[in-house]
């Protein structure tokens, strides 16, 4: 008869990671299965690129199969292992990570809070569908989730930005407050990165040392991680088990419509393990939640809505500007990538009845940043040779800066949506994922006017656009993610911005001329995916209910991004966090009215 | 405190600061280990270059055409008031990546071999130095014209695109060449207090 504990959370990135953490605090014997390998953080190191084999790029080969970059890809994916597939309209590409800890290592660490006006869209413009929640229930939990985490900000009073919790900004550097000034100038309200990154020691973490690593695994735990943050709190109660290289194949059902466990299959054995449980808990990331419901009953589990894999939903990239200030140029070197972080000028479109737009429906918000990087991507894109041209260069080199979108909302529409491949199968033999995925007229508008307004941002600061930065800007080299030459699916920690590499054989577009506006460009997803197992307040428009409780099994919880029944313009996590802690609370209260 | 008056005073002060957190352990060896290797601040502190590049022996390329690439590299980033591409080894860098791609892009191999082979028919191999600087400048001219043709446009792109990469990935191109600063371990983060920089 095998053990039967309180709960089983099935993933350990940022929401495995709270859950395990909420329910052992509270008593509960939790299992958490992770499919990927443990991860040691001391393993976690300051490299430059030099003492690299590949400078980065990794092994021939290395890097098709691997996710990332030299430097991280062992707290990505083993593309070979996990593949998806995609219809032919879709050119989606899933960033994915699969080790302890998960994407929760590499994450852009981007801490929004999403407002009002981002819960009640539907009722607000006619499109879509409510959260099932409004910001005053997420609010303690927000609260909860950043004074435990860690969280710098300041304090705006912008209701389409919401304040939190914070702990002391990041200061500026010389290209965020050229843009600071313009934003300023234009009457645009702009801000600190909001960042799940220590600026003072708090609650037993180390403050930030400015190394500018995040992506490749903080070695200091000073940015929130599963690791660094809820993991060894879970440790400390005793009441955690932890199995890694475990890959649960479905959710077992026992005969009272009740999750009972879940299969697992080890990781290097193949050997199927059942394990039992009174609870289970999904936070395995949005998409593999999905896949695990999909393949656990023939019309998916807590599918009587009908909507299961429907409505994934991405934030958009693809736009964006990289050039120089020209204020900076010839400057000295300075640390400006040291923190990784840049200013957020808040969504001030859609947000009341002035701001309505004709064209397009939702929000954006845009981040800028610049100044040195670890890598010049600009450099070979520039025209000359020999000892004036590395003059140029290096002038240049610091006086970098780039604007990017960091929160577009992409609509929601049925038609994208995942499910299980007939064919094709895991490296265990379970069926992967089939994804649809394309964008609509209303993503383009929208993504248009952020191109429109982030070049007259970036004309207002005296900047001088450039193609061929890609988007690496200041943490990017090439074959870095977001870089002109980037593999195709590889995990990034940040949205993409321009590819505007000139072709070959061209002149590349210099000067006063803005980035030219195609009337469609090519967007693409931020790793940002959410939605496939959509909230309602009624049973029959979606699967889970505002606790991320499905509707359909009382003891089955999905945590992750899959409630979404929009994207919003802010970065998920904090979201996806919040919902977890309420989620907890629920599960908690329930087990107690059951004497579970 | 600025980036650059970083001593191991103030270091060892933040360690005793941190270890004295409860779950700062967690981390402590792993930050002791980032502080030694970087021990010195930003930029001066980056460890020395332990490839082994300068010992390396081309693989990819004859003798011949490594000779000229290496030249190539040369002009196009030259030894001045900084390291060139000399220093920063290039042409050593190139060599390794494409037999590296053996069995992999043999696409790019391809393309290199082509390269090479139309810069002997532009006459780059046969050319002393001073001709040889003048033929990368008619190559390069379609770069700022774009009425201007070469047949051999195309290779000059893919060396100098491959040649900037091995050069400011390199030790001498991003430390001593660009004074980068990243990658080091900071008790503040250096904000920008320039007043020009606070107004348009």
């Amino acid at each position: 008869m095998p053990e039967q504990y309180d709960a089983i959370v099935v993933g350990s990135g940022a929401c495995g990671g709270w859950a395990s953490m909420a329910l052992t605090q509270a008593g509960m014997r939790v299992l958490m299965l992770e499919a990927g390998s443990a991860i040691d953080p001391t393993d976690f190191h300051h490299t430059y690129l030099y003492q690299l084999k590949f400078r980065g790029r990794g092994a021939p080969g290395l890097l098709r199969r691997y996710s990332g970059s030299e430097r991280n890809y062992r707290i990505m994916l083993d593309n070979q292992e996990n593949p998806y597939t995609t219809a032919p309209d879709t050119s989606y590409q899933w960033g994915r990570s699969r080790c302890l800890g998960g994407r929760s290592l590499h994450w852009a660490r981007a801490s929004d809070r999403m407002a009002d006006y981002e819960f009640k869209a539907a009722s607000r413009d006619g499109y879509g569908m409510d959260w099932a929640l409004n910001y005053s229930d997420l609010q303690p939990y927000y609260d909860r989730v950043e004074r435990f985490i860690g969280v710098s900000g300041a304090a705006e009073g912008w209701p389409q930005f919401p304040d939190g919790v914070f702990l002391p900004v990041m200061p500026l550097n010389c290209a965020e407050s050229v843009f600071t000034a313009a934003c300023k100038s234009l009457g645009w309200p702009s801000t600190h990165r909001r960042l799940a990154q220590l600026t003072q020691a708090h609650n037993g973490r180390p403050a930030c040392h400015y190394c500018g690593n995040c992506v490749n695994g903080c070695d200091i735990g000073a940015m929130f991680s599963t690791l660094s943050t809820t993991l060894h709190p879970a440790l400390r109660t005793g009441k955690l088990e932890l199995r890694t290289d475990s890959i649960v194949a479905r959710v077992l059902m026992n005969g009272e419509n009740r999750a009972g466990g879940v299969t697992y299959s080890e990781r290097f054995t193949g050997k199927s393990v059942d394990v039992k449980a009174k609870h289970v808990i999904l936070a395995a990331s949005t998409l593999e939640n999905t896949r695990l419901l999909l393949l656990s009953d023939k019309n998916g589990l807590a599918n009587s809505s009908g909507t299961l894999g429907h409505y994934m939903i991405d934030q958009l990239s693809g736009g964006g500007v990289t050039g120089f200030l020209p204020k900076l140029k010839g400057g000295p070197s300075r640390l400006d990538d040291g923190k990784s972080a840049g200013i957020t000028i808040p969504n001030v479109v859609n947000i009341d009845k002035g701001s309505a737009r004709k064209d397009f429906i939702r929000g954006y918000v845009m981040n800028a940043t610049g100044g040195q990087s670890e890598y010049p991507m600009f450099a070979a894109s520039l025209p000359g040779f020999g000892s004036d041209w590395k003059r140029e260069v290096k002038s240049r080199y610091v006086a970098q800066a780039r604007i990017w979108i960091a929160g577009g909302e992409m609509l929601a529409r049925k038609e994208n949506r995942v499910e299980l491949d007939p064919e094709v199968k895991d490296h265990w033999g379970i069926p992967v994922l089939k994804i649809h995925f394309t964008h609509s007229d209303n993503d383009h508008a929208l993504m248009a006017h952020f191109q429109g307004k982030a070049e007259e941002l970036f004309r207002r600061a005296g900047g001088e656009v450039m193609g061929g930065m890609g988007s690496g800007g200041p943490t990017g080299f090439p074959g870095a993610p977001g870089s002109p030459n980037a593999p195709a699916n590889r995990a990034v920690a940040d949205s993409d911005t321009s590819r505007g590499a000139a072709r070959e054989g061209e002149s590349p577009k210099r000067g006063a001329e803005p980035n030219a506006v195609p009337a469609k460009r090519r967007l693409g997803g931020a790793i940002h995916e959410v939605g496939t197992a959509r909230m309602s307040s009624d049973a029959r428009d979606g699967v889970l209910n505002s606790f991320c409780q499905t509707h359909d099994i009382p003891n089955l919880y999905v945590f992750g991004g899959n409630g979404f029944p929009s994207t919003g313009d802010k970065h998920p996590t904090l979201t996806m966090l919040a919902l977890t802690a309420r989620g907890c609370d629920h599960l908690l209260e329930s087990a107690k009215g059951r004497g579970a | 405190m600025n980036d650059e008056s970083f001593s191991r005073r103030t270091l060892l002060d933040s360690v005793i600061r941190i270890s004295s957190l409860p779950a700062g352990m967690t981390f402590f060896s792993a930050w002791i280990r980032a502080a030694q290797q970087h021990r010195h601040g930003p930029g001066a502190g980056a460890p020395k270059d332990t490839s082994e590049l300068a010992n390396y022996k081309p693989q990819f390329f004859s003798p011949e055409d490594f000779e000229a690439v290496q030249s190539f590299t040369e002009i196009l980033i030259p030894t001045d008031e900084t390291p060139g591409a000399r220093e920063a080894h290039c042409a050593h860098f190139i060599d390794f990546v494409l037999h590296a791609a053996d069995g992999y892009s043999p696409d790019t191999q391809k393309q290199w071999r082509a390269a090479i082979a139309a810069l002997r028919e532009a006459g780059f191999h046969s050319a002393d130095g001073s001709r040889r600087q003048a033929l990368v400048a008619e190559m390069a001219r379609p770069e700022r014209d774009p009425s201007a043709h070469h047949p051999a446009f195309a290779p000059y792109r893919l060396i100098k695109r491959e040649n900037t990469f091995a050069f400011y990935t390199s030790r001498a191109g991003s430390i001593d060449a660009l004074d980068y600063r990243g990658n080091s371990i900071n008790l503040e983060f250096p904000a920008c207090t320039h007043p020009e920089h606070q107004r348009l």
